[in-house]
């Protein structure tokens, strides 16, 4: 087995060092490839010097640099992991996809626009880079749970996928991900929505909004429905409602109602770490590798993450247009951006302001 | 027993008759009042004289005017109800409060405008006149029983209440009462929601969206979800989610899963006759009493805060808190500026 020499971009702090703000995701990644058998990590780059400096000492990684771009040209590596915030990706994905490397994992959310998601795709696609996004939660045996027990017919025929969480960009691409990957990744049709966004709140540097809705309808007329943010619940993570009965995700516990159920029925996992050889990161590290050596398409595809991506811009869309958005999705921008920087939506408004008496 | 002269404006056409554009509602309630002890039709109003004297012939009612307020003047009725399109409505309604009616009894959807709904409602609280709205399906069987079920905890801890059919202003209004009706009339504090427009859809002569979405909380920490119009589908009339159990309102039928049931409980609920008669009934009863009615203005315009607060949301872009304190019909107000459609 030829041996895929693997570097990071954005080592970061270590999760929960002083001053560490997100989530050590570099670190998640470089365990996941270390994991994996035929991999090695040659090299690393952060703009900090000490992070760098760190993170390579940590993880014996031969080299480390301080600008990502001369790393990739000394290194010539396979494949490119992509740890760095949203607004960083699409350039850095795009210089990485033309300087020659076979593969690049990217963390998510994709990109703060639309444009800057498609135009990652549409590049790799051009140039025949694998390009995956860390939507690791598939990898999760408690979701892989929720979708064999749906797709065993356990409640029916499926009719609605819903899922709720704090918002729809960072945290909601995730389940806008996992709508999908309980409907096998049927394409969507269309989407219909709504935002709020009354006081300034951000994730990795991105305004996002306050609460957000949306309703959207697949190929096979299965449903999804969306909901995001203060006052907002579905009573779960993720619900599945069949014709028979009704599926639900609360992690690490699975509730399911089916055919014959007098009652919810509850497996519970063991508590799921994002970290190390058991890890979902990991495990989806271990298939992009097994995609890239095959030819098969990994389960984090570029095409995947694009599919839940147009879900959030065009719940986002859905409320700059006041109308259902009918997919694909042709904006380049964030909807939600636009509209605060015009005024039409965001924090010092008037409860009123728009409102003829 | 009290004795109560009752009048009708807008005769309209018979029911499926020739011409006939609306469902001759008119009929309902004549219907309704002529099996309603105490009540007396004296007479009719409709812009159209054949119509009004159709009418008129057929129920025996024994003075007929074009101008209602010629009639409302002359015949003095203890109770008016007003058959014609929403339009209308709040004209005819103040009228007939400030003319000295005891009781109006008035078609749905309240009026194309939020402050026409109020309008109607605060002048006749300050008449004193009886305000009463015609959501009749509250006196439908399979409603009824779906909230006797839910009342007697079939689906443990109410959560959420799912209507899906046609659009916010016409089927609207009688669902967002229906969903009002399951939770006790509990208030709605905020909603979020949004509409599409991708024709000229009218209801009554009022445009009206294609498709909407609406969510909205109860005071109670009960959720609203109006998945309606064009492609929206949630495969019955109502659903209704608990901690524990889910019921299925899908005429003619309601389905029960409560705790226990390994499958679905079937129940055939599909009676509809009558309803619009035992509306009639329980505002002449509450005439009476002085209890308020099932159909009370109160309670229509707390559906109808909840249309007009989803096309709000559209405009705002944003969450609507209620009370709402708008005057316009914001959809009407986008449609003319070129914000939609």
């Amino acid at each position: 087995m030829t041996e895929l020499r693997a570097v990071i971009i954005g080592c970061g702090k270590s999760t929960r060092t002083a001053g560490a703000k997100e989530h050590g995701i570099s670190h998640c990644h470089v365990q996941g490839y270390q994991a994996t058998e035929g991999c090695k990590v040659t090299a690393c780059a952060d703009i900090v010097e000490e992070y760098a400096a760190s993170y390579a000492a940590l993880y014996g990684l031969p080299k480390y640099y301080l600008d990502y771009r001369e790393m990739i040209a000394a290194e010539k590596p396979d494949i490119v992991s992509v740890c760095t915030w949203p607004h960083l990706h699409a350039e850095m994905v795009i210089h990485c996809a033309k300087a020659g490397v076979r593969a690049i994992h990217c963390e998510k959310p994709m990109a703060p626009t639309f444009g800057e998601a498609r135009r990652m795709k549409e590049t790799c696609d051009e140039l025949g880079v694998q390009l995956t996004f860390n939507h690791q939660r598939r990898f999760e045996p408690q979701y892989r749970m929720v979708r064999e027990l749906a797709n065993r017919g356990v409640v029916g025929k499926v009719l609605r996928i819903e899922a709720a969480c704090g918002d729809m960009f960072d945290w909601g691409t995730h389940w806008f991900d996992m709508v999908n990957f309980y409907n096998n990744d049927v394409p969507a049709e269309w989407i219909i929505g709504q935002v709020d966004s009354r006081t300034e709140n951000k994730v990795f540097g991105v305004p996002i909004e306050n609460q957000g809705i949306a309703s959207f309808r697949y190929a096979n007329g299965v449903y999804g429905f969306f909901v995001s943010g203060y006052g907002a619940t579905i009573w779960a993570e993720h619900r599945i409602l069949g014709t028979d009965g009704i599926i639900e995700a609360h992690m690490p516990v699975v509730k399911v109602r089916g055919k014959g159920d007098t009652e919810m029925r509850t497996i519970t996992f063991p508590e799921q770490k994002n970290i190390g050889a058991w890890s979902a990161i990991t495990f989806g590290i271990w298939d992009l590798v097994h995609g890239l050596r095959t030819g098969r398409e990994p389960e984090l595809s570029a095409r995947k993450a694009l599919a839940g991506t147009q879900l959030i811009f065009g719940a986002y869309e859905s409320s700059r247009r006041r109308a259902r958005i009918e997919f694909p999705l042709d904006i380049d921008d964030n909807p939600l951006h636009s509209m605060m920087v015009s005024g039409e939506i965001g924090p010092g408004r008037s409860e009123h302001a728009n409102v003829k008496k | 027993m009290p004795q109560y002269s009752v009048a009708i404006i807008g005769t309209g056409k018979a029911h499926r008759s020739d011409g006939a554009t609306g469902y001759g509602t008119a009929h309902w309630h004549a219907q309704g009042y002529l099996a309603t002890p105490g009540c007396t039709l004296i007479a009719c109003a409709d812009i159209v004289p054949e119509n009004a004297r159709a009418f008129a012939e057929m129920y025996n009612i024994p003075h007929v005017y074009v101008d209602y307020r010629e009639m409302l003047s002359k015949e003095q009725p203890d109770i008016v109800s007003v058959c014609t399109w929403p339009q209308l409505h709040a004209q005819m309604v103040v009228d007939c409060a400030n003319a000295g009616a005891k009781a109006v009894h008035c078609e749905k959807p309240m009026a194309p405008t939020f402050g026409e709904a109020r309008l109607m409602k605060d002048t006749c609280e300050k008449t004193g006149t009886q305000l009463t709205f015609n959501h009749q399906r509250r006196f439908e069987e399979r409603f009824i029983f779906a909230r006797d079920m839910i009342k007697a905890g079939a689906v443990g801890q109410l959560r959420r209440l799912e209507g899906s059919w046609g659009n916010m202003l016409d089927v609207g209004t009688h669902w967002i009462d229906l969903l009002n009706f399951y939770n006790d009339d509990t208030p709605a504090d905020w909603v979020t929601g949004q509409v599409y427009r991708a024709g000229d859809q009218k209801a009554f002569g009022v445009d009206v969206e294609s498709q909407a979405l609406c969510y909205f909380h109860y005071a109670n920490d009960v959720y609203g979800l109006l998945l309606m119009g064009q492609g929206h589908s949630i495969a019955a009339e109502h659903r209704i989610l608990g901690s524990e159990g889910i019921i299925e309102v899908d005429w003619p039928r309601v389905r029960i899963r409560t705790k226990g049931d390994a499958s679905w409980q079937v129940f055939d609920k599909g009676a509809t006759e009558g309803s619009v008669t035992r509306g009639i009934q329980d505002v002449v009863a509450s005439l009476s009493s002085g209890k308020e009615s099932a159909l009370s203005a109160k309670k229509a315009f707390a559906a109808t805060e909840v249309i007009f607060a989803t096309y709000e949301s559209s405009r705002r872009r944003g969450r609507v808190e209620l009370p709402l304190t708008i005057d316009d019909n914001p959809l009407h107000s986008m449609i003319a500026s070129g914000q939609i459609g």
